[in-house]
C-alpha cells in the first residue's frame, strides 16, 4: 500500500494550482473582527452593549468557517492531483531571486488545519461567551479582540503560500498568546508568564529563521565545493541562482531559471520562498535539485540536516518540545479558553504543520527525521513524568500537551506524516474538550484549579463529567475514541522505521527505542490523565475545607510558611516550597523571574490564573452568592462541550487503520497530494501490527488500573506512602526536575550580568566619554573665550582708543584762535608757493 | 645803488605787509591784530599806487587804492565794534580768550 | 619862565640860521629833486628818509609791547605811506590817506586803544606766537615776496612824470568806476549800522551801561 504511494510520488509532475478569489477572506474575517472589537468594543462594554463584542467575534469566526467549509466542498470536487487552491493578493516585493507574493494557499494539509482552527476556534469563542462573561478584569472585549485576532495569525500561517507569510503568522501568534496568556497583565506573575512565552519562542524562531536562510542559500549555493578540504566559501551555483535585476514578478519569472518535465511544463528552480515551488523543485527528480541539495554540506556538516535540525528549533520552540518546552506550563496562566485555543489546539501545533508541510525537506535527510523523532520521544517521556504528579488540573493538562506534541513529532519525525497529522486533529479535539472541561471544573468550584480541593463534582457537573471522561479515554487510546487510531499508527510506523538516522549515521534501533518510549509515555498518559479524573470527579467534594489537611501531606510545607493570610478560604493557597528562590509569591527581585514565581507554586496557581474575577460572580448564570456548592456550567459551555466530546469519537473514522478495513485511512487518502516524501518502512506482518495495536490498548489499560487503584474516590492511601517513601525523587519530579531553575542559572543570570556590565560600562565609560567631551570642550571654550576678550577686543578696542587719542591729539589744532587758523593757513599757503617755486 | 625805481616800492610794500602779517599773527591785543590788518592793506597800496605809477598809467590803481582806504576805514569800524562786543562778553580782548570754539 | 625866554629865543634863532645856511648853500631856487647828492639824487634820499620813518612805525606796531606805542607806530607808518603817496604822483591819494586813514581810522583804533587799555595789562599786549614763530612767519613770507619784487623783470617806465590826480579821480568815478564808487557807499553805510548794532551794549536788568 504504502510503495504505491511511494511510486506515485515519483510520477509526480508540477503541482496544478486552481485559481480562486475568495480565500482571503478566510483570514480576513477574524481579522476584522479583532478590529471592531479593537476600535469598538471598549465602548460597548462601557455602555452596556457588552454582547455585541461576542457576536462580532463569534459572528467573524462563523463567517470564517463558512468560507473554509466552502473551500473545502470546491476543493472535494477536484481531482485528488488538483487540489491545489491558489489566492494571490498582490506581490509584496522582489528583489532578485526573492519574491514574496501576498497569497494564500489551500491544499488538503492547509484545508484540514483551516478546519480544524476555524470550527474548535468558533467552539471556544462560544465557550469564551459563558466563561469570561463575569471575568474580573472587565476587558471582555479585549479578550476576544486578541481572540480573533489570534485566529487571523493562525489562518495566516496555515493558509501562507510562502515561508514570509507563515512566518508573519509565526510571529504573530507569538505575538497573540503573549497578549492572551498576559491577559491579567495586572498581575505581576502572569504578565511574566507571557513574557517567558514570547522570549522562549523567540528563541525557537531564531533557529527558524536560520533554517530558513540555509535553505534559501542552499538552493542556489555552495558552502564548500566538494575535494576543496572543505573550506567554508559561498559560491553560488550561477546557473540555479540567477540574479539578473528584477523590479517585479513578472520579471522576476522572465529570468528565473527552469527545467522541462516533460508535458512543457516548466519547473522554476533555485531559491524561492515560495511553498508550491519548493516542493516542484524538489520532488521532481528531473530538475536534479534534491541530488543538488544532498550533496551540499556546511562546515562538514549535510546541509538538509541543518535545515532540518534549525527549523525544528523553530517547531521546538513553538511546539514546547524539549528543550523550550518551559513557557507552556506558565501559559496556564491564561484563561482555560486561551490554553484550550492556544495550547492545545492551534498554536501548539503550527510545529508539527511546519514539519509536515515540508515533509519533502525532511525525508531527504535522515539525521533531521532521527533527531526531530527522539526529541518528540524524549519529550514525550519527560513531560508525562512531570504530570503524574501536578496538583492543579491544567498544570496537568499541559504536561499532556506537551506530551502528546511529542508524540506528534514522533510521527513526522519517522515519516508518517499523515499520522502526525491526524494525532494533532485528534488532539485538538480531545485535549480542547479536555481543557474546556477543566474550565467548566474551575468555573463550577469557584476558581478552585487544585485537584485536591476537587472531588465528587460528578454528581455536580455530570455533562462536565462526561465529555471529561470521554476526552481521557481518547487520550489514553482506547479505540472507542480517535486517540487510539492516531498514537496507534504513529508508534507502529516509530517501530517500523528504516529511514532515520543521527549526525549522518544510519540508527536501525531508533525506530524501536522510540517505540519503546513512546509506549511508557502512552502508559504514563493514561495513568495521569485518569489520575486527574478520578481527583476531580470521583469521591467527595474536598473543597471550601480550608487547606489544614495540606499540611501533613507535604513535608516541605515547613520549610516555606503560607505566605498569604486571605481571609477567603480559597486564596489562602498552601506556598509550594521553592528551594531556589526561597520565597512564593512576592519575590519580584528580579526582572524577569521566568518560571520561578510564575511556575513555582502550584498551589498559587489556584488562584493566579482566574481568581480576579470576583468571588460572587461567576459564569454566566449568576448562581449568586459564594456558596461552596460547585455547579454545572451553562449551557454555550456545555454545548461546547458535547459537540468536542462527539467530534472526539466521530474522527476516528478519519483513520481507520488499513489493517481494519483494506484501504488507506481517509485523512492518509485525504493529504496524499501533499506528502510526496519517500520515506522507507520496514514491511512487517500482520499480527504484529496486530499484537502493537493490542499493546497500545494495553498500556492505556494499564495507566486505567493504576489510576484506578490508587486515585478512585481518594481512599486510597498508596499516593501518600509512595511519596513518602520516595520523597527526594518525588520532589524532584514535582518541581519538574528543575530545569526552570536550570535556565535561571544558565541563560537568565548571565543574561541579566551581561546587562548590568553593559551598564556599567555605558555608565562609566560612554558617560565618562560623553562627560569628558563636554570639558574638553569647555576648556576650549574657556581659552577662546579668553582669546576672544583680550586678543580680539584688544585689537578692536586699540582701533578705537588709537582713534581716540589720534582724535584728542587732533584736536588740539582747534585752538578758537584765529590766529591760530590764520598762521596755519599762511604756512600751508606759503608752503605751496615756495614748492611751486623751488620745484618749478 | 640803483634810483629809487619799482622795486623799492615793491620791497616797501612787501616789509609792510610781512610785518602786519606777523603782528596779525603773533598780537594778543585784538586792537593791536587791526592794526597789523591795516599794515597789510597799507602794504597792498603802496603796490598798488607803485605799479599804477611806473607801469601803467591812469589812475587805475589810485582808484583802487582809494577804495581799499574806504574800505578799511569800514573795516576798522566793523572790527571794533566786534572788539568791544567780544570785551562786553569775554571781559579781555585778549584773543586767547575768545576760544569757546576750540575743540 | 622869563629866564627861559632867552633859551627860546636863541633856539629859534638857531633853527633859523640853519636853514638859511642851507638855503643859502644849495641855491636861491627851488631845489629840483632830481640834483644829484653824491651818488643818490634828493629824490633817493628823500625816499630812503620817509621809507625809514614808515619802517620805524611798523616795527614799533608789529614788536612793541605796549599797545599806545604800536598805535602810534601805526600812526608813523600811515604817515609815511601817506608821503611815498607823493612820490608816486597821487598826491590826492595821499592826502586821503591822511584825512582818511589817519584821521579816520587811526583816531578810532587810538580810541579803542585808550577805552581798552584800562582792563589790558602788560601781560595781554605780549605776542602770542612767540619769537620764533614770529620770526619763522616773518622770514617766511619776506624773503618770498622781496625775491619776487625784485626778480620779476617789471615792465616799468624809468621817470614817469608827476602831474595831478584829483581830476582823474573825479572821472573814473563817476564813469568807469562808478559801480565800485556806490557799492563802496552801501558797504559804508551796512558797516555804520553794522558797527553800531555790533558795539551796542545789550543792557542786562542789574547792569549799568558802561563809559
Amino acid at each position: 500500500m504504502h510503495e504505491a504511494m511511494h511510486e506515485a510520488a515519483h510520477a509526480l509532475g508540477p503541482l496544478a494550482v486552481h485559481h480562486v478569489g475568495y480565500l482571503w477572506l478566510i483570514p480576513f474575517f477574524p481579522l476584522a473582527g479583532s478590529f471592531i472589537n479593537l476600535t469598538l468594543g471598549w465602548r460597548w462594554e462601557r455602555s452596556g452593549m457588552k454582547r455585541n463584542v461576542h457576536v462580532v467575534a463569534v459572528g467573524a469566526m462563523l463567517l470564517s468557517l463558512a468560507v473554509a467549509v466552502y473551500a473545502f466542498f470546491q476543493m472535494r470536487a477536484l481531482d485528488p492531483e488538483h487540489r491545489f487552491l491558489q489566492d494571490t493578493l498582490w506581490n509584496a516585493f522582489t528583489s532578485g531571486r526573492l519574491s514574496v507574493d501576498f497569497g494564500f494557499a489551500l491544499d488538503p494539509l492547509s484545508m484540514m488545519m483551516v478546519l480544524i482552527i476555524t470550527f474548535i476556534g468558533s467552539l471556544i469563542h462560544v465557550f469564551s461567551i459563558g466563561y469570561m462573561w463575569d471575568d474580573e478584569a472587565k476587558a471582555y472585549w479585549r479578550f476576544f479582540m486578541w481572540l480573533n485576532l489570534f485566529v487571523f495569525s493562525m489562518l495566516l500561517l496555515v493558509m501562507g503560500d510562502n515561508f514570509a507569510l507563515m512566518f508573519f503568522g509565526w510571529e504573530g501568534v507569538g505575538l497573540c498568546s503573549y497578549g492572551l496568556i498576559a491577559y491579567y497583565y495586572t498581575d505581576r506573575e502572569k504578565a511574566a508568564a507571557g513574557m517567558k512565552a514570547f522570549v522562549v519562542n523567540r528563541f525557537g524562531d531564531f533557529g527558524f529563521v536560520i533554517g530558513l536562510l540555509l535553505l534559501f542559500w542552499g538552493l542556489g549555493g555552495a558552502w564548500a565545493l566538494p575535494g576543496d578540504g572543505g573550506r567554508a566559501r559561498y559560491e553560488p551555483t550561477p546557473g540555479v541562482n540567477a540574479t539578473a535585476p528584477a523590479a517585479n514578478m513578472d520579471e522576476a519569472l522572465a529570468v528565473t531559471p527552469t527545467v522541462e518535465v516533460g508535458h512543457g511544463q516548466l519547473v522554476k528552480i533555485g531559491p524561492t520562498l515560495n511553498f508550491r515551488e519548493l516542493r516542484d523543485q524538489v520532488v521532481i527528480e528531473k530538475t536534479g535539485i534534491a541530488e543538488h541539495l544532498k550533496n551540499q554540506k556546511v562546515w562538514g556538516v549535510a546541509l538538509l540536516a541543518l535545515v532540518g535540525i534549525f527549523m525544528f528549533v523553530g517547531a521546538m520552540g513553538k511546539s514546547a518540545q524539549l528543550p523550550l518546552y518551559v513557557w507552556l506550563p506558565d501559559a496556564m496562566a491564561g484563561p482555560t479558553p486561551v490554553s484550550a485555543l492556544i495550547h492545545a489546539a492551534t498554536m501548539v501545533t503550527a510545529g508539527v504543520y511546519m514539519v509536515a508541510r515540508l515533509n519533502f525537506i525532511y525525508a531527504l535527510s535522515p539525521s533531521a527525521m532521527g533527531w526531530v523523532a527522539l526529541i518528540g520521544a524524549l519529550t514525550a517521556i519527560f513531560a508525562a513524568s512531570i504530570g503524574f504528579f501536578q496538583y492543579d488540573i491544567k498544570k496537568v493538562l499541559a504536561y499532556s500537551t506537551v506530551s502528546q506534541l511529542g508524540f506528534m513529532f514522533i510521527g513526522v519525525g519517522v515519516g508518517v506524516y499523515w499520522a502526525g497529522a491526524y494525532h494533532l486533529l485528534t488532539h485538538a479535539f480531545f485535549k480542547a474538550c479536555l481543557f474546556l472541561g477543566s474550565g467548566s471544573v474551575i468555573l463550577g468550584c469557584h476558581h478552585e484549579q487544585d485537584m485536591r480541593k476537587m472531588g465528587g463534582l460528578k454528581e455536580y457537573m455530570p455533562i462536565t463529567r462526561w465529555t471529561y471522561l470521554i476526552a481521557c479515554v481518547a487520550i489514553a487510546g482506547f479505540p472507542i475514541a480517535n486517540g487510539f487510531y492516531s498514537k496507534d499508527e504513529i508508534l507502529w510506523k516509530a517501530f517500523t522505521s528504516q529511514h532515520l538516522a543521527l549526525f549522518g549515521v544510519p540508527t536501525p534501533w531508533l525506530g524501536p527505542a522510540i517505540y519503546l518510549a513512546g509506549i511508557i509515555a502512552a502508559t504514563g498518559t493514561s495513568f495521569y490523565m485518569f489520575r486527574s479524573y478520578f481527583m476531580t470527579f470521583t469521591g467527595k467534594y474536598r473543597g471550601g475545607e480550608g487547606h489544614q489537611h495540606e499540611h501533613g501531606e507535604d513535608p516541605h510545607a515547613s520549610v516555606a510558611a503560607p505566605h498569604h493570610a486571605d481571609p477567603h478560604g480559597h486564596h489562602d493557597a498552601h506556598p509550594e516550597p521553592n528551594h531556589v528562590t526561597g520565597h512564593v509569591h512576592e519575590a519580584h527581585g528580579k526582572v524577569l523571574h521566568l518560571g520561578h514565581d510564575a511556575h513555582g507554586d502550584h498551589g498559587h496557581d489556584a488562584h493566579a490564573a482566574n481568581d480576579n474575577a470576583a468571588h460572587g460572580d461567576h459564569g454566566h448564570g449568576a448562581h449568586g452568592g459564594h456558596g461552596h456548592t460547585p455547579h454545572e456550567s451553562p449551557w454555550t459551555i456545555t454545548l461546547v462541550l458535547s459537540t468536542l466530546a462527539v467530534g472526539s469519537i466521530l474522527t476516528c473514522f478519519l483513520g481507520l487503520p488499513a489493517l481494519w478495513t483494506g484501504a488507506p485511512p481517509a485523512l492518509e487518502h485525504w493529504l496524499e497530494p501533499t506528502l510526496p516524501a519517500e520515506v522507507s518502512f520496514a514491511h512487517a506482518p500482520h499480527w504484529m501490527e496486530w499484537l502493537f495495536q493490542g499493546l497500545g490498548v494495553a498500556a492505556g489499560a494499564v495507566g486505567l488500573v493504576f489510576a484506578w487503584a490508587l486515585y478512585k474516590d481518594g481512599r486510597s492511601t498508596v499516593p501518600a506512602r509512595i511519596k513518602e517513601r520516595f520523597l527526594s525523587a518525588w520532589t524532584v519530579v514535582y518541581n519538574k526536575y528543575y530545569v526552570d531553575e536550570l535556565y535561571d542559572r544558565i541563560v537568565i543570570q548571565p543574561s541579566l550580568a551581561w546587562g548590568r556590565l553593559m551598564s556599567w560600562l555605558d555608565g562609566h565609560l560612554i558617560d565618562w566619554l560623553v562627560n569628558f567631551a563636554g570639558t574638553a570642550t569647555r576648556f576650549f571654550a574657556n581659552i577662546d573665550g579668553a582669546i576672544d576678550k583680550y586678543v580680539v577686543d584688544g585689537a578692536v578696542n586699540l582701533l578705537a582708543n588709537a582713534t581716540i587719542e589720534g582724535g584728542r591729539s587732533m584736536r588740539r589744532i582747534q585752538t578758537g584762535r584765529i590766529q591760530t587758523y590764520l598762521y596755519g593757513a599762511l604756512a600751508g599757503g606759503l608752503a605751496v608757493i615756495l614748492l611751486n617755486f623751488l620745484i618749478h | 645803488m640803483v634810483h629809487v625805481g619799482l622795486p623799492h616800492f615793491l620791497v616797501l610794500g612787501a616789509l609792510l605787509f610781512s610785518a602786519g602779517l606777523l603782528t596779525v599773527a603773533t598780537r594778543r591785543n585784538a586792537v593791536g591784530v587791526l592794526m597789523g590788518v591795516e599794515l597789510i592793506l597799507n602794504g597792498a597800496n603802496v603796490n598798488f599806487v607803485a605799479f599804477n605809477h611806473y607801469v601803467t598809467g591812469g589812475v587805475s590803481g589810485q582808484v583802487f587804492a582809494l577804495f581799499v582806504i574806504v574800505l578799511a576805514a569800514a573795516e576798522a569800524a566793523v572790527g571794533l565794534a566786534i572788539v568791544l562786543a567780544i570785551f562786553h562778553t569775554f571781559r579781555s580782548i585778549d584773543v586767547r580768550a575768545a576760544d569757546t570754539m576750540r575743540e | 619862565m622869563k629866564g627861559k625866554i632867552g633859551l627860546w629865543l636863541f633856539l629859534a634863532a638857531l633853527v633859523v640860521g640853519f636853514v638859511a645856511l642851507l638855503a643859502s648853500r644849495v641855491g636861491p631856487a627851488t631845489l629840483p629833486a632830481d640834483q644829484a647828492v653824491g651818488p643818490f639824487t634828493l629824490r633817493d634820499l628823500l625816499f630812503y628818509a620817509v621809507a625809514s620813518l614808515a619802517m620805524v612805525g611798523t616795527a614799533f606796531v608789529a614788536l612793541s609791547r605796549n599797545i599806545v606805542y604800536s598805535a602810534l607806530g601805526l600812526l608813523f607808518a600811515l604817515l609815511g605811506t601817506g608821503a611815498l603817496y607823493v612820490f608816486l604822483s597821487a598826491d590826492f591819494l595821499a592826502v586821503t590817506q591822511l584825512l582818511v586813514y589817519i584821521g579816520g581810522v587811526l583816531v578810532l583804533i587810538l580810541f579803542a586803544v585808550m577805552l581798552t587799555s584800562r582792563i589790558t595789562d602788560v601781560n595781554v599786549s605780549n605776542t602770542s606766537m612767540g619769537v620764533a614763530g614770529g620770526a619763522a612767519l616773518f622770514f617766511a613770507t619776506a624773503p618770498v615776496l622781496v625775491f619776487v619784487a625784485l626778480a620779476t623783470p617789471w615792465a616799468a617806465r624809468s621817470s614817469p612824470g608827476l602831474a595831478p590826480t584829483t581830476r582823474e579821480i573825479g572821472d573814473a568815478f563817476l564813469t568807469g568806476w562808478l559801480l565800485p564808487f556806490e557799492l563802496a557807499s552801501l558797504v559804508l553805510l551796512a558797516t555804520l549800522i553794522g558797527a553800531v548794532v555790533i558795539a551796542r551794549k545789550e543792557l542786562k536788568p542789574d547792569e549799568e551801561p558802561t563809559p
